[in-house]
């Protein structure tokens, strides 16, 4: 057995984790080789430093603290959206939902992300005096073997929003999803609107952007993510409720865990420069005369 | 402290043995208390379970002010989340989990501060052992995070691989994979830091 070998093996060694063979192995190269002994005596007062971590500090009373701050986050949380919808939403209303949008929207292949286009339906101030702009097809982006799919608007000239979706099971259980802060933009600023987006979050519970759409008010909404300290990849979905004359009736944002069979979760990137960033959007967009594919009826 | 259902049974040799089956260790009793309304239960529950969390966070961030406040974050976050717990695993393994995952957070928040010098508010009678702590909690703040997690959950803890890979959510092999490489950078540390002394 080499040197470099054993040494690295030392540690483990000290801590009783091999093998009894590697061990033995091990003890043997040691009764042989000085220089791998004096480096075992090193080891030893490393692990013996590692083994004092085993001492314990008093712990401060944190019942008080805890409820103070308890108390100090309910007072402060005002659900802006529909929160009791959101948490309540099964994975089996989900499918439903899915399912509805797909027979009203007609034969779309699953892994087709339907474009997100502005809702027909909504009416901007700005819209009462300004033409109609001849109507755009909304873009469609096909999801590719590694289902990384695009999320785009339809809208000219805006930001495309790029996500992993993770198509994996049927979506667990709900997510918490509260809206802690909204922005309302300005009509000739109106958002783009993505359908769906999958955060991965960092923290249990996790703020994130999250833009969607009210009638005649484009909103953005900074959406608080309570994962339940599992971190699961969470889908952050907009459901519409429209009319029957294709108007938008309300939107919410449900939260999902996904099935996550990843090892480690990659970082979330840092989407705060979207909230800041100027929001540029094509107004004709938003006019009830926009049509498309997923127009209404 | 567990409680058991004990079951007497005759075992082939016709001597009465007694079948133990753990069947709920006092923090799920605390959590079922709780969900069925008993508000104190939770009171109870961080009692319990306060001192290991805070010393976690202790040797996780090396400063009795920020372990304190994350810490009380932790329980903030087991409060939020305790009607969707499942009872999948043991209710100590999944505060521990909310744990770790609140200190890696906060480290990477401050990823570029280290600290001077980790201070212990109440040191123990025994002040040298007091001082080596202090010592090696801060050469632990040099570890990546996850590497320090398992070097924690590990020594302070005591815990199993397994136990360690549901915490971490983790395979055991992979457990075992960087509890090999955190020792080894833990002894490199070591030895740059006190050479051949002590």
């Amino acid at each position: 057995m080499k040197c470099s070998r054993v040494r690295d093996k030392l540690m483990d060694y000290i801590s009783a984790d091999l093998s009894p063979a590697e061990a033995q192995r091990i003890g043997d190269h040691l009764t042989d080789c000085a220089e791998c002994r004096s480096e075992l005596e090193l080891v030893r007062r490393a692990s013996s430093a590692l083994n004092l971590l085993g001492g314990e500090e008093p712990a401060p009373a944190l019942v008080g603290a805890v409820r103070d701050k308890l108390a100090r986050e309910k007072a402060l949380t005002r659900p802006i959206l529909v929160p009791r919808l959101a948490m309540g939403f099964s994975a089996a209303a989900i499918i439903a939902l899915i399912v509805t949008g797909w027979l009203r929207y007609g034969s779309v292949d699953r892994k087709q992300v339907t474009a997100v286009k502005p809702a027909d339906s909504i009416e901007t101030p700005a819209d009462k005096h300004v033409a109609p702009k001849p109507t755009m097809p909304p873009q469609r982006q096909v999801a590719k073997e590694d289902q990384t799919v695009r999320i785009a608007t339809g809208v000219e000239g805006t930001r495309q929003t790029s996500v992993k979706a993770v198509i994996r099971k049927a979506a667990q259980r709900p997510v918490k999803v509260t809206p802690t802060r909204k922005r309302v933009v300005r009509p000739e600023a109106a958002p783009e609107v993505p359908e769906t987006r999958v955060i991965e979050p960092e923290t249990d519970s996790e703020r994130v952007m999250f833009i969607a759409v009210r009638p005649k008010e484009p909103e953005i909404f900074v959406t608080h993510v309570d994962s339940g300290g599992e971190r699961a990849p969470t889908q952050l979905t907009v459901v519409r409720e429209f009319d029957e004359g294709g108007n938008i009736t309300s939107v919410t944002i449900e939260g999902t865990a996904l099935e996550d069979d990843a090892e480690d979760i990659a970082p979330a990137p840092d989407r705060t420069h979207l909230l800041d960033a100027p929001l540029e959007v094509d107004r004709a967009a938003y006019s009830p005369h926009a049509g498309g594919s997923t127009g209404n009826a | 402290m567990q409680t058991f259902n004990a079951t007497m049974m005759m075992s082939e040799s016709g001597q009465p043995a007694v079948m133990e089956t753990a069947v709920e260790d006092e923090g799920t009793i605390l959590v079922r208390r709780f969900l069925a309304g008993e508000e104190r239960a939770f009171d109870e529950l961080v009692m319990r379970y306060q001192t290991y969390v805070y010393n976690v966070c202790l040797q996780m961030l090396a400063n009795p002010s920020d372990a304190e406040d994350t810490a009380q974050n932790v329980f903030v976050a087991v409060y939020k989340s305790l009607p969707r717990f499942r009872m999948q695993s043991k209710v100590s393994t999944w505060i521990y989990r909310i744990a770790v995952n609140q200190c890696i957070s906060w480290r990477r928040g401050r990823r570029e501060e280290l600290p001077i010098e980790m201070e212990i508010s109440d040191p123990s009678p025994d002040f040298e052992d007091a001082e080596k702590r202090r010592e090696i909690s801060y050469l632990l703040q040099k570890l990546a995070p996850h590497y320090r997690a398992v070097l924690v959950l590990k020594y302070y803890r005591e815990l199993s691989y397994e136990e360690i890979a549901e915490i971490l959510a983790w395979s055991p092999d992979k457990v075992k994979c960087y509890l090999h490489r955190a020792r080894n950078i833990f002894k490199k540390l070591y030895e740059a830091e006190f050479g051949g002394k002590q």
